[in-house]
């Protein structure tokens, strides 16, 4: 009999492994199953442990109220901005039922709040995920000759096929002509202009219906409208589209850049004690699941910085943002 | 319609839901961001359910889209982290084995269904790494029960393999 006086992991599988040996029904096979049992709990403690924490149920509570709703509305911070505002100026194509005098000219128009996120199904069936800060307008029955909409904003767009009806985006500075695609766009002012194409074809016009470029897949064309130039590019297309799955890549951005998208997201206004902040630069992901409070506080632990919040009844919540002393 | 098909869904959900959280650890090393990138997967899956079939090969699809997710975060991160962390991305229809993690996730399973005192004690040992002394301690019992229900179960879950 073996002196029992520890009881640590070896020990303990040792004398299972043991008894398993002089069992009369033992074999050969149940020591190698005790052995690979006890060293794969060994080798993974840590994890098995993480795993624990979790229960299956629930996180499928979790997530289940994203998963009820008919379109996929993303609610990202409920407590800063209202639910999404959709006026309808006339029609209720949505039942797809109006009389022939609503169809006249009558328009639809989607304005996505700061800070949310939202998705509409079009009447061709065209589905476009929009960003926070968006704008659609788009009619209640489509041209006969094409489907036209104007748009503002960020959105992921897709198309119907439909070549006898082409799918033409309107900005400000061009207009996206496609024909059964996927697209992303971003449009807002004081920022190039860009369009990435996913799927598809589309080609970029100008104000005057002239044809700028065409692109192919994983392309990606930027206007600028100071210099009145575009340029294409190759892209890794996920990274402009992922926005829509929750999650911001920042890749090498200032901290400028990525808290005028916390400010564009959140409703926030950011300031800084000290403008050298404004420049630092910085690569990883947001998660958009998390609340403002959590992402602001894991970019400034990151760069050895310090924020401070300012709730403000009728305006954006102010954050300032210091070096840490 | 849309009740029998969230039904499927959960249950798959549920059977893979631990696996799931598994590979997408073992690429990001981060609790929480494991946890969203699952969260985000599945999502992805239920909005693309009308083109995918929820039986068959939906596991190994499901698991290369969290491996995928996964590779887009690290691929952002490599400024912090050294480069042979990265996994090359994939171009080939090599499938990446995730053998530890199916036994990690049938471990866990088979954990869960144990008879709850032998479940009790045994967390406490292995996982929480306290001796038999000490578990007895903890939960009221003698040093002689404790060391019964692990050989108990030991033998009950030995079986995953």
């Amino acid at each position: 009999m073996k002196n029992e006086k520890s009881d640590i992991w070896a020990d303990m599988v040792e004398k299972i492994v043991d008894e398993e040996k002089h069992d009369e029904t033992g074999n050969q096979e149940d020591a190698t199953g005790l052995n690979e049992l006890a060293s794969l709990i060994k080798n993974n403690r840590g994890t098995i442990k993480m795993l624990h924490r979790h229960s299956e149920s629930k996180a499928w509570q979790t997530l289940q109220p994203s998963l009820r709703k008919d379109t996929n509305i993303l609610y990202l911070f409920m407590k800063y901005a209202a639910i999404i505002v959709v006026t309808f100026i006339t029609g209720m194509y949505i039942n797809n039922y109006y009389s022939a005098k609503e169809t006249d000219g009558q328009f639809s128009q989607i304005d996505v709040p700061v800070g949310q996120m939202s998705s509409i199904t079009l009447p061709d069936g065209t589905k476009v995920n929009l960003n926070s800060g968006s704008s659609l307008r788009y009619p209640a029955v489509f041209d006969k000759n094409k489907r036209e909409v104007h748009f503002s904003g960020e959105a992921y767009f897709l198309v119907t096929e439909n070549s006898k009806q082409p799918f033409l985006v309107h900005l400000d500075d061009y207009s996206i002509k496609v024909t059964g695609t996927e697209f992303n766009v971003q449009s807002y002012s004081h920022l190039p202009v860009q369009t990435v194409l996913v799927e598809g074809k589309v080609s970029i016009l100008d104000k005057q219906g002239e044809e700028l470029a065409k692109l192919n897949p994983s392309q990606m064309i930027q206007y600028s409208i100071e210099e009145k130039k575009y340029r294409l590019f190759n892209v890794d297309t996920e990274f402009y589209t992922l926005w829509k799955e929750g999650k911001l890549y920042v890749r090498n951005e200032t901290f400028e850049e990525i808290a005028q998208k916390l400010e564009r997201w959140y409703n926030v206004e950011i300031k800084y004690t000290d403008e050298s902040i404004k420049n630092k630069r910085l690569t990883g992901t947001i998660l958009k699941y998390k609340p403002f409070d959590q992402i602001i506080k894991i970019l400034t632990l990151k760069e050895t910085l310090e924020y401070e919040i300012k709730i403000r009844a009728d305006k954006p919540d102010l954050v300032i943002i210091s070096q840490k002393s | 319609m849309l009740s029998s098909s969230i039904n499927k869904f959960e249950k798959f959900y549920k059977q893979h839901y631990k696996l799931s959280l598994l590979v997408a650890f073992r690429f990001v090393r981060d609790e929480a961001i494991a946890e969203d990138i699952v969260q985000d997967v599945f999502i992805s899956l239920w909005q693309k359910r009308d083109s995918l079939d929820f039986t068959g090969k939906l596991k190994p699809y499901l698991l290369k889209s969290v491996k995928n997710h996964c590779i887009n975060y690290i691929s952002t991160q490599k400024e912090n982290i050294s480069l042979e962390i990265i996994p090359e991305k994939e171009s080939t229809a090599e499938e990446t084995s995730f053998e530890t993690e199916e036994k990690i996730a049938r471990l866990s399973q088979a954990i869960e269904k144990l008879p709850p005192k032998c479940k009790e004690i045994f967390l406490l040992v292995s996982i929480e790494g306290l001796k038999y002394q000490e578990a007895a301690g903890k939960l009221g019992i003698s040093k002689n029960t404790v060391k019964t229900q692990m050989g108990i179960a030991f033998k009950l879950l030995r079986n995953i393999f």
